[in-house]
């Protein structure tokens, strides 16, 4: 640790030029139009031919030595603002690009410097650009911002109609989804038909799966990071939506005009109402709230306040109902302390949990867990020259597990209260890394987390006479641990490291290595995490899961940044990972520890990805080529076997063409290798039943998967100088009907003695139509 | 209740309204049969049974094969032996039974061993024989959420369980429902097995899963299981119910008593039957 300190001085005080006075441009760049923060708007300053990019409040600073300047402020979508200073104290100057016209975006500037995908030293990271998401197919209608990350290079599915994802060869436990900045823990609505992510409500997103700066951890294998948007500054406006399945409304505006702002966003199914009517007594709905105020009187003190709740409820008739959602409220303050030294202080609450309820005279119980955390976060950027940019920063959060708790429903109940014993951590975080522009053509960017994670009481940790034996587990002794006492304490130092080398003025190689720790263990054996799927800290049965990966990637980009093009290797070093014993009993057990079964995981992969930014078709095509496989021991007799979601070849493409201004059209097409199952190689009687036998896991693979959507978005022409704007959009879903394998599994056959195999096929051939509105 | 949960993989399924499920033809890599042992040990004076067959091939349809050339013997943890002999009546449904050459009954608190030779490969298991309260009652009602062919059937009724659960031990459950002597189980998809985590004591009208009509004799049969006996029981239940892994856990063979690689259980038990006449 010290020696990785002493590194990165010296490599920083090597590259601070003495000379002569220094002033700071600062200032935060916004959308003209509502006020919003643009995220990695590029800052370039053509004297140095070297620049910026705004973070992800939207604030940049650059400085500079005395003297006269141009700086281009350029974004994707909108145009470019060239501004002119002279640099002869700080200048605190606040940016408002236009949205480009479709005309305008045919006409470009030709000089114009690459984009970040060729000029900036991250990498393994993509953005997912929402108001696209709008004019893709969607699912019954409803715009998905995880179906389309779900499309992503290097990201793959278990298959249609879940919201989980697998990131280079990790499980889905191991990605961290924040919405601004709080864990989600669940992504699902309708056990993942749809996500949490109301699209209207979403400013950006992005996904890292390599490469992941310093300030983010906890995760092995991906950061999911999706920011809401502020809300409109300058005027109300209100939007909305009816699809099939659910409606939404969204109203945001100024409370006081260009300094504060609030949206409040909603959506909810309404398929219960529909159920109701067709008189059947099942109900299931779920629905979203995020709201969100912020005062932005001044640059150097900005305050917002975001919350998310969300809620999935179903209900059987009288005989049982489950309920499940996250609660999450971020508070942000942004605070300059100079020109050059940028502050983010947050704190975060945010609770998952979930409830099932058995109605029944005798047998009623309710049984609910969750899981809780409380943290708070201090980063800083240090804006040191234009040639290094420090950040550092101190997270800590608190976390409560609370696996389970049963209690009578009725009186003369068969069952008696029952709580597991609740588990608590401190996870702690530090981190120091500096973005270092070495010459015109390297960049570097280095750093270090160091993740310290306790696992506290108040808890008692069983002395188990075997801790593997999960068939006649033997208490042999515990400890009783005190409230905050620390059980066990898990250091790790996670270095990170990312270089960028130009090659030409339009292309650059890029490598990056990072390690990453892991210490919240998702405690689930099928391949899908359900929403019933509790958490387990790290403890003295439990280890931190640990990833290195190495990555190396060309990036290119043709007429003037309108195509970005990257070709990706990964190489993915797994240890740790949390599995589970054949048979492991993993719901309402408080003897986990017997159950789990850490092993190591090894994933390699290519990417190649080609996006189109500009223009009247837009939209990125991606091919993946992956293995992931898994070594458990216990598991498969200690043998190497795919992971779960282990596919080969996958392409993706997705893309929107805007015929004219009433009609786009979008599309997505995806093909998948078919994902790894179990089946049994032969069949035994024991007493009735007619019992498979397994020999090898995950030994057969599912069919292909491939499917194409259609969609078109008609936005009518007497919109135009009306207040009240509307358009629709109409999707096809698998467009060509294709049976899609979702899972395999046996049952007795129709004659003695028989078993056969069934496939479930989820989705064929479903239109819909979404009307939305504006105003 | 955990049967609950294990059932929420089935309904997610089935909540996606669109899906179809189709029969498709399987040809898993052949490979050799293993052998399958089930026997039981009570605490009823009889001759008791242990069933030796091997396992085939996932497509091939019919009974599996029997052993008949097997050497089986039962033992307790006192010195008693008794020698199991193959079909002694001759009958050609029951070939690949073996039968106590005298009548016996199983001791609460003895370890039952069984060694089985075949072609000179030797398989042996063990079991304790643990204790079971008694049922109190077996009682009867209308059952008013009962609706479809059932409630068309006239299968409106269902029995109440009364017993002491022991609140100051492990007991382990398995049930057997009959109707009119003949097992219920929804097609071979229920294994009724619970431990008493989180049981009360006092057990008053637990419904039968199994719905009767009038007339109907209802019967359950309640059997002690060891913490191994509902491990498998618990197994048999997760691997038949399997989604294929989806949101289940990937399926697996239930784990076994069992040595050698034979599959299936030698089990010991004690035993508690009530049954009732359903009236009106």
């Amino acid at each position: 640790m010290k020696n990785l300190l002493l590194i990165f001085l010296i490599l920083i005080s090597t590259s601070l030029a003495y000379s002569q006075e220094k002033f700071t441009l600062n200032g935060y760049v916004k959308d003209f139009d509502n006020g919003e923060e643009l995220i990695g708007v590029t800052v370039l300053v053509k004297e140095i031919n070297n620049g910026v990019i705004t973070n992800v409040y939207g604030f940049y600073s650059i400085t500079l030595p005395a003297g006269k300047y141009t700086v281009i402020y350029s974004y994707v979508g909108y145009n470019n603002v060239v501004y002119e200073v002279e640099l002869d104290q700080n200048i605190e100057r606040n940016i408002e690009l236009t949205p480009a016209s479709i005309q305008l975006q045919e006409v470009v500037v030709s000089d114009e410097a690459p984009d970040k995908n060729v000029s900036d030293v991250s990498m393994s990271r993509n953005e997912v650009d929402i108001s696209q998401v709008k004019k893709l197919p969607a699912l019954l209608g409803e715009s998905d911002l995880l179906k389309t990350v779900q499309m992503l290079p290097g990201v793959v599915t278990a298959g249609e109609g879940t919201s989980a994802y697998f990131v280079r060869g990790g499980s889905a436990d191991q990605n961290l989804i924040l919405i601004d900045e709080a864990p989600i823990y669940d992504p699902s609505h309708l056990f993942g038909l749809f996500s949490v992510f109301n699209a209207d409500a979403i400013k950006d997103s992005e996904l890292y799966k390599g490469g992941i700066p310093a300030r983010y951890g906890g995760r092995l294998s991906s950061i999911l990071d999706v920011r809401t948007k502020d809300g409109n500054n300058k005027r109300l406006q209100g939007s909305g939506g009816i699809g099939w399945l659910a409606s939404r409304f969204q109203l945001e505006g100024p409370i006081q005009k260009e300094k504060s702002s609030f949206l409040l966003s909603a959506r909810r199914s309404y398929v219960d109402l529909f159920l109701a009517a067709a008189g059947e007594d099942n109900r299931a709905f779920f629905y979203d709230v995020n709201a969100k105020v912020n005062w932005k009187h001044q640059n150097n003190n900005r305050f917002f306040l975001a919350a998310y709740l969300g809620r999935d409820a179903f209900r059987s008739g009288d005989d049982f109902g489950f309920d499940w959602g996250n609660k999450t409220t971020t508070f942000r303050w942004n605070h300059l302390f100079n020109e050059r030294l940028f502050s983010n202080t947050t704190f975060i609450a945010s609770q998952f949990d979930f409830g099932l309820e058995f109605i029944d005279p005798v047998q009623g119980f309710d049984w609910t867990a969750r899981i809780q955390q409380l943290s708070f976060k201090e980063d800083l950027t240090y804006f040191l020259t234009p040639k290094n940019e420090v950040n550092f920063g101190y997270h800590v959060s608190w976390q409560k597990f609370s696996p389970g708790k049963i209690e009578p429903t009725v009186e003369g109940s068969i069952f008696v209260t029952t709580d597991l014993q609740r588990l608590f951590a401190l996870d702690h975080a530090f981190y120091l890394s500096n973005k270092q522009t070495v010459s015109d053509r390297l960049t570097l960017e280095y750093g270090v987390r160091l993740s310290v994670f306790q696992n506290i009481g108040k808890s008692t940790i069983f002395t188990y006479e075997d801790q593997q034996d999960n068939t006649n587990t033997n208490v042999i002794g515990s400890t009783a641990y005190n409230s905050f006492e620390t059980i066990k304490t898990f250091v790790n130092p996670e270095p990170r490291f990312g270089a960028k080398y130009t090659l030409t003025p339009t292309s650059s190689i890029k490598v990056s290595y990072n390690r990453m720790a892991q210490n919240v263990h998702l405690v689930s054996s099928g391949t899908v995490p359900l929403p019933f799927n509790t958490w387990q800290p790290s403890s003295p049965y439990l280890d931190s899961q640990l990833a290195d990966q190495v990555a190396i990637g060309y990036f290119r980009n043709f007429k003037d940044n309108a195509y970005e093009f990257s070709v990706e290797a990964y190489y993915k070093d797994m240890d740790n990972v949390t599995d589970f014993a054949d048979n492991a009993d993993i719901f309402f057990n408080e003897h986990l520890a017997t159950e789990f079964r850490q092993g190591s995981s090894e994933a390699y992969g290519l990417e190649l990805f080609l996006k189109k930014n500009e223009g009247k078709v837009t939209g990125f095509a991606a091919y993946t080529l992956a293995k992931a496989e898994r070594t458990v021991p216990g598991v498969n007799l200690g043998q190497p076997f795919d992971a779960n979601y282990d596919r080969r070849h996958n392409i993706s493409l997705v893309g929107t063409y805007n015929h004219s201004k009433r009609w786009d059209f979008g599309m997505n097409f995806v093909y998948n290798t078919g994902r790894p199952t179990t089946i049994p190689s032969g069949r035994y009687e024991y007493q009735n039943y007619n019992v498979d036998f397994i020999t090898e896991r995950n030994g057969y693979r599912l069919p292909d998967f491939h499917r194409l959507d259609l969609s078109a978005t008609l936005t009518p022409l007497k919109n135009e100088g009306r207040k009240w704007k509307t358009s629709w959009v109409f999707s096809i879903y698998n467009v060509y009907n294709r049976k899609n394998p979702f899972t395999l599994f046996t049952e007795e056959g129709d004659q003695p003695g028989e078993k056969t195999a069934k496939m479930v096929y989820l989705f064929p051939i479903l239109p819909s139509v979404t009307y939305n509105f504006r105003f | 209740m955990n049967s609950t949960m294990k059932k929420l993989a089935i309904i997610l399924l089935a909540v996606t309204a669109f899906s179809c499920t189709e029969t498709i033809n399987l040809d898993p890599d052949i490979t050799d049969p293993v052998m399958v042992i089930e026997g039981l040990i009570t605490n009823e004076s009889k001759n008791h049974f242990v069933r030796i067959s091997r396992s085939t091939g996932f497509n091939t349809i019919g009974s599996t094969p029997t052993v008949d050339n097997a050497i089986v013997s039962v033992s307790d943890d006192q010195g008693g032996t008794w020698d199991f002999v193959h079909n002694p009546g001759g009958d050609p449904d029951s070939v690949g039974y073996y039968l106590s050459d005298q009548a016996f009954a199983g001791i609460v608190g003895r370890t039952y061993s069984l060694s089985a030779q075949v072609d000179g490969v030797m398989y042996s298991a063990s079991d304790l024989l643990t204790p079971l309260t008694k049922i109190d009652s077996l009682g009867q009602r209308y059952d008013e959420q009962v609706d479809g062919e059932d409630e068309e059937d006239g299968f409106v009724y269902e029995t109440l369980l009364f017993m002491k659960e022991p609140q100051g031990r492990q007991d382990n459950y398995l049930f057997e429902f009959y109707r009119n002597g003949q097992l219920q189980n929804e097609d071979n998809f229920e294994v009724y097995v619970a431990d008493d985590e989180a049981l009360a004591e006092a057990i008053e009208g637990l419904e039968s899963p199994v719905n009767y009509k009038l007339g109907d004799t209802a019967r359950v049969d309640m059997y002690s299981l060891s913490r191994d006996g509902f491990w498998y029981y618990w197994d048999l239940a997760t691997l038949v119910q399997n989604d294929g892994g989806m949101f289940s856990p990937p399926p697996a063979n239930p784990r076994t008593n069992l040595s050698n690689g034979a599959v299936g259980y030698f089990q010991a038990s004690s035993i508690e039957t009530k049954s009732v006449i359903i009236v009106e």
